[in-house]
């Protein structure tokens, strides 16, 4: 029970910390933040759409293990931390947080192939 | 206007409304969010202040939990009006047994009012835990204070809501980057760094924060807003329920659509006729509330109609399976595997049923109906295996949360199945229940899917959501760290306020701002503290002491108020330091408490997988390190740059700019 509870909580967590890490992405303040340089404004209005795919994703997934209702209200809970965990990073590993990222996806995959 | 008389923006305006609002009923708010956060967890700090019910394992199936609270029942009462099993959930530790005198309706919610008893899962042993408020205490505190009268103190919840949700819609007007400094947190600087924790932690929890205070406003409707209810409801606010359950119920596809929606607009027709002198505004009220009850009752005939189609045939309406209990197999099924069970597991249920009315009238006894004898016969009740394993598959991911036997033992016995969660946020008071007949154990009725008006649906959602009913598990966790960043949230503002004002103030502080800071204070680390106090009182305090619920809450109130006398004759720093040691103590030694006074110990109850009770542990812990780490960042906390001390250092600079 807590096992799937943990793969779903890590899947909608790993999409929604994917679509902010996007939404962060395209700003010119984070870029720096994270990758050094400020990106073409093209590049930034492409991590927009992307992060939104993601987001929409993560709400699909959430709708699809707890149905509409349930589901929609999980979603924007989980929403609440991933965009804390990314400001947190942001704050104080901006350097690492792709790392940490990866890890997030490492570890999602890790529990949904266990 | 401001004070040098030139005219305001909207997002100035906004800001003066936000930080009044803000601050006047803060720390009323602060209270309301802490103890609300934690009433998320009522359950789990009820049994972590009942270490009595911490011996009782849940490793047991269901059904075995079943078989043991049915044990219990047959040797103490078989003959009474009904039985109700309440089966331990991941959150409980204990079965409940409740027996009543008369059959329970499924409107009378569970068998409440009957004798409770409280038994270990395991074991069947009758549990006698402590007298305690426990988590019941923060939960009403949280919306009725205490000892205040109840019209009162839900007016001035309700208030602190209105300037709750104010603050919340002139904040989000007030933040001028909302998303350009969305992930934005910038750590030692000061003032910018408490606004921005400010501002992070509303930000990122918005939703939350404005579904809690809206749905907390419609919780307090009928108090803070009676007069509409009143005016259309002459017989009292009490009529007003009625009628919404009658709606709901000629919502859904129970055969009495009509009846009970005739009744609402009947209510509605006469109490308009009395207190609505408009003919005509009375009218379109009347046909729009026609029409809105003909569209429902139209879904509901279609269904009442598909309902009648697949009943006879012994079909399932809702999953469009074949009904195993309708065709007569299942019953053959029941029986067979009845005869096995009397094997594998000794005898049945019914043979038990009959060695407990061995003392009484052979297989007849006689009961007092309305003063006139009444013979009963006796009869066994029916394999409960079969029809468990068959609410079990039917309800998949939902539990099944108490099983309801009325006339248990006689021929008239009906066992009914309640699920543990609605299946959907929309209900409200509605699970999935399934009754069978108790003698042959055929599915009798299976409550269907209701129609929710879209005003009923919101009403629901807002109100489950706001009390965390329906939710799992996950969803309680989650809204529980919502309301953690909520508290962090009004705390921060509390402190921004003082930040703003602390250069000013740094010489002679005014009267306002000593006043906020002693309230900060108390209310920030002093409710912690206070709440700390009421589980350690829960420990110390006798168990067998008369009145200890009362002495137990009397200790919370006590420490509450010592923590503020304490704030008003310490120095601001001072306080806070003094009172983060203490609140990093007592928090980080809650589960050494919970070992040395007889409850689980914290490694035991995680070997057990108990996690009601280790999650209490461990929050406990976490909070405690979490106010280690608010001591140290006070401790190195340098304090703010006095305005002379500043005008120094400018000129300083200034002169070394004009001499270099």
């Amino acid at each position: 029970m807590e096992r799937l509870f943990m793969d779903k909580f890590l899947i909608i967590y790993m999409l929604s910390l994917l679509g902010f890490l996007c939404f962060s992405l395209s700003m010119k303040m984070h870029q720096k933040q994270i990758l050094n340089k400020e990106l073409m404004v093209n590049k930034g209005k492409i991590l927009l759409g992307l992060g939104s795919v993601f987001l929409l994703f993560s709400l699909m997934v959430s709708i699809y293990f707890y149905e509409a209702s349930l589901g929609t209200c999980y979603w924007i809970g989980v929403m609440t931390f991933s965009a804390l965990t990314l400001s947190i990073c942001l704050t104080y590993l901006p350097q690492k947080i792709l790392k940490m990222i990866l890890c997030v996806v490492v570890i999602t995959a890790i529990f949904n192939v266990i | 206007m401001r004070v040098d008389a030139k005219a305001e923006g909207i997002r100035q305006s906004m800001s003066w409304l936000h930080i009044w609002s803000g601050l006047i009923l803060g720390w009323l708010l602060y209270a309301i969010f802490f103890t609300g956060t934690l009433s998320f967890f009522q359950n789990e700090i009820t049994i972590w202040m009942k270490p009595e019910l911490h011996q009782s394992l849940t490793h047991q199936s269901q059904a075995q939990q079943l078989q043991t609270g049915l044990a219990v029942l047959q040797k103490q009462s078989p003959d009474a009006g009904s039985w109700t099993v309440n089966l331990p959930l991941p959150r409980e530790t204990t079965i409940e047994l409740n027996v009543s005198d008369h059959p329970v309706t499924l409107d009378s919610r569970g068998g409440r009012g009957g004798q409770k008893t409280i038994i270990d899962s395991q074991t069947g042993q009758e549990i006698h835990p402590r007298e305690t408020r426990g988590g019941m205490f923060l939960y009403r505190f949280h919306y009725e204070l205490y000892a205040l009268p109840n019209w009162l103190a839900r007016w001035m919840v309700g208030i602190a809501t209105m300037f709750m949700f104010v603050a919340i819609i002139s904040g989000v007007i007030t933040h001028k980057k909302i998303f350009k400094e969305f992930f934005t947190f910038r750590p030692g600087k000061g003032q910018r760094s408490w606004l921005d924790a400010h501002n992070m932690s509303a930000v990122l929890a918005l939703p939350f924060y404005i579904m809690i205070t809206f749905s907390g406003l419609i919780l307090f409707m009928y108090s803070v807003m009676p007069w509409g209810i009143s005016a259309l409801f002459p017989g009292g606010r009490g009529e007003f329920p009625k009628a919404f359950t009658a709606q709901t119920q000629a919502d859904g596809v129970d055969s009495p659509v009509e009846k009970q929606d005739v009744h609402l607009s009947q209510i509605i027709k006469s109490n308009l006729g009395h207190s609505n002198t408009h003919g005509h505004g009375g009218e379109g009220g009347r046909s729009r509330q026609g029409s809105g009850g003909r569209d429902q009752m139209g879904d509901g005939d279609q269904q009442s109609q598909a309902r009648g189609q697949h009943e006879p045939n012994g079909q399932d309406t809702r999953g469009g399976r074949n009904d195993p209990a309708a065709d007569g197999a299942w019953q053959g099924q029941a029986r067979g595997q009845d005869d096995e069970d009397q094997n594998e597991h000794g005898p049945r249920q019914g043979q038990d049923a009959r060695g407990g009315r061995d003392d009484q009238d052979g297989d007849y006894w006689q009961v007092q109906e309305n003063d006139a004898e009444v013979t009963v016969k006796k009869v066994p009740l029916t394999n409960m295996l079969p029809i468990f394993q068959y609410a079990q598959s039917h309800w998949k991911n939902n539990r099944i949360r108490s099983v309801i036997i009325n006339n248990p033992n006689t021929a008239d016995s009906q066992i009914v199945l309640k699920a543990a969660y609605a299946d959907s946020i929309l209900e409200r008071d509605r699970v999935p229940v399934l009754t069978f007949n108790g003698v042959t154990g055929k599915l009798i009725s299976n409550n269907p899917a209701q129609n929710i008006s879209v005003a009923t649906g919101v009403y629901n959602t807002m109100t489950n959501l706001h009390e965390a009913r329906t939710a799992g598990l996950y969803l309680r966790w989650v809204l529980f760290f919502s309301g953690v960043l909520g508290t962090l949230m009004i705390a921060s503002g509390l402190i921004l306020w003082l930040n703003k004002r602390a250069a000013k103030n740094s010489e002679k502080k005014s009267f306002g701002y000593r006043l906020v800071e002693i309230l900060n204070i108390a209310a920030i680390i002093g409710l912690p503290l206070a709440t700390a106090a009421y589980f350690y009182a829960n420990r110390f305090i006798s168990a067998t002491a008369e009145n200890r619920a009362d002495l137990e809450i009397k200790t919370f109130f006590a420490v509450w108020c010592l923590s503020l006398i304490y704030s008003a004759v310490r120095s601001y720093r001072q306080a806070w330091l003094e009172q983060l040691v203490v609140a990093s103590a007592a928090y980080c030694l809650i589960p050494v408490l919970n070992l040395l006074t007889g409850g689980r110990p914290l490694w035991s109850s995680i070997y057990e997988a108990q996690w009601v009770v280790a999650s209490f542990d461990l929050i406990c812990l976490v909070l405690g390190l979490i106010f280690i780490f608010a001591f140290m960042k006070t401790l190195k906390h340098k304090g703010i740059i006095r305005k002379s001390k500043m005008k120094q250092i400018k000129n300083e600079v200034n002169g070394e700019v004009i001499h270099g």
